[in-house]
């Protein structure tokens, strides 16, 4: 087991921008953005044991995160309102943070997926990593022409944002 | 100004490897987060408590003083009587409670936390049972509560006697409401046990017993056992 939670942190440090970047496009609050990053491991944790190498790790991943967002996202978990954590689930190394901010169309790029919706939000984020639409269809659960609609539809909203 | 997808793309590659360059997963602290959302999700609870504990307090004092000076009038008695017994035990429970949750607030063992969660659960599973018996014995508040204001010539309640009220009927009354709610209040207290869980509605009502914040953390501590050791 200690062998398969080296693995694991290894894994999660690899793939750590996947997480930071569904939670970023699913809570704008920074509090519920740990909350949020946090399930996501959990979960993946618990579905660890079951990954099967036949499967590339950030197709798996981005399905077990996506999921966990969506939920979290449409039942709002944080029925419970915690203190603020000691210490930080995501860190960034110092001044950074502000270096994320400074590009312009990043921080509209970010605002329009924030403001889509938890569907919308993961095919977008999914688009934007290069996924092909076989791939985006795989994740969602959704068919791949169904895929294709919902990214025109996004595009044109894109237009009239940029 | 318009821009193609691909510009965006571009745009979301350099935000990655400038990500990928400042980003950390501080995984070490997924424990200390979760064991701090338990005291966190119980925190609320602690003052409830404390609240209980007041209201219990205050209602125990009175009863005493309304024993003090009725003790010679043994209907009243024994009517106080009978609420003194159970504010006593409600507050017994409630201070056991509050142990428990200081222990918890102590606790960095699992195990421990667990078992102090556990007796969270069985307290409040044990006040329903005793609330349930203690209904009929509810019924002597009003008999209480129109002597008190007696007592006291409270004349704005002056009209607020229960045996003018019901032209003496109230004992009658109140012998009926016994015969029912004693055995149907013994009969619950004998079956919310955890020996009877199989069954659905005692399953139900211990679950809900003790709220959805113990709920709640009960499911976090299994979500800290799987961080720590893999497994529930």
């Amino acid at each position: 087991m200690a062998a398969d939670k080296q693995a694991f942190v290894k894994r999660m440090q690899e793939n750590k921008n996947i997480i930071f970047k569904i939670c970023n496009s699913y809570c704008s609050k920074k509090e519920d953005r740990d909350d949020l990053a946090q399930e996501i491991v959990l979960n993946l944790w618990k579905s660890f044991a079951g990954f099967t190498p036949n499967f590339k790790f950030s197709t798996w991943m981005y399905r077990i995160a996506l999921n966990v967002a969506i939920s979290f996202y449409r039942k709002e978990m944080r029925t419970i309102k915690f203190d603020a954590y000691s210490e930080d689930l995501i860190v960034f190394s110092a001044d950074s943070d502000e270096k994320v901010e400074i590009e312009k169309n990043l921080g509209l790029l970010q605002k329009f997926i924030l403001e889509l919706n938890e569907i919308d939000k993961s095919i977008m984020l999914l688009y934007l990593d290069d996924k092909s639409y076989r791939e985006i269809a795989e994740i969602t659960g959704i068919s791949e022409s169904n895929v294709a609609t919902k990214i025109n539809r996004i595009k044109n909203k894109l237009k009239s944002k940029f | 100004m318009f821009m193609e997808l691909d510009d965006l793309k571009t745009i979301w590659r350099d935000y990655d490897s400038t990500l990928e360059k400042s980003l950390n997963l501080n995984l070490h602290t997924l424990d200390l987060i979760q064991t701090q959302k338990i005291k966190s999700a119980l925190k609320p609870l602690y003052w409830q408590r404390i609240i209980e504990i007041t209201f219990h307090t205050i209602a125990i004092v009175l009863l005493s003083v309304f024993c003090y000076y009725n003790y010679n009038q043994l209907p009243y008695a024994i009517s106080a009587y009978v609420l003194i017994t159970f504010y006593s035990l409600a507050f017994r429970n409630c201070f056991i409670q509050l142990g428990s949750l200081n222990d918890i607030n102590a606790d960095k063992n699992i195990i421990s936390i667990q078992t102090s969660l556990a007796r969270i659960q069985s307290n409040s599973v044990n006040f329903v049972r005793l609330s349930v018996l203690f209904i009929p014995a509810l019924l002597s508040f009003p008999v209480v509560i129109s002597k008190a204001i007696n007592d006291l010539e409270l004349k704005s309640f002056s009209n607020f006697d229960i045996f003018k009220q019901t032209n003496g009927n109230w004992f009658n009354a109140e012998i009926i409401a016994f015969a029912i709610l004693v055995p149907l209040g013994i009969w619950f207290y004998n079956e919310i046990d955890y020996k009877n869980v199989n069954k659905k509605w005692v399953k139900n009502v211990i679950e809900k017993a003790s709220g959805i914040r113990v709920r709640k953390v009960i499911e976090y501590i299994k979500e800290l056992q799987v961080l720590k050791y893999g497994s529930v």
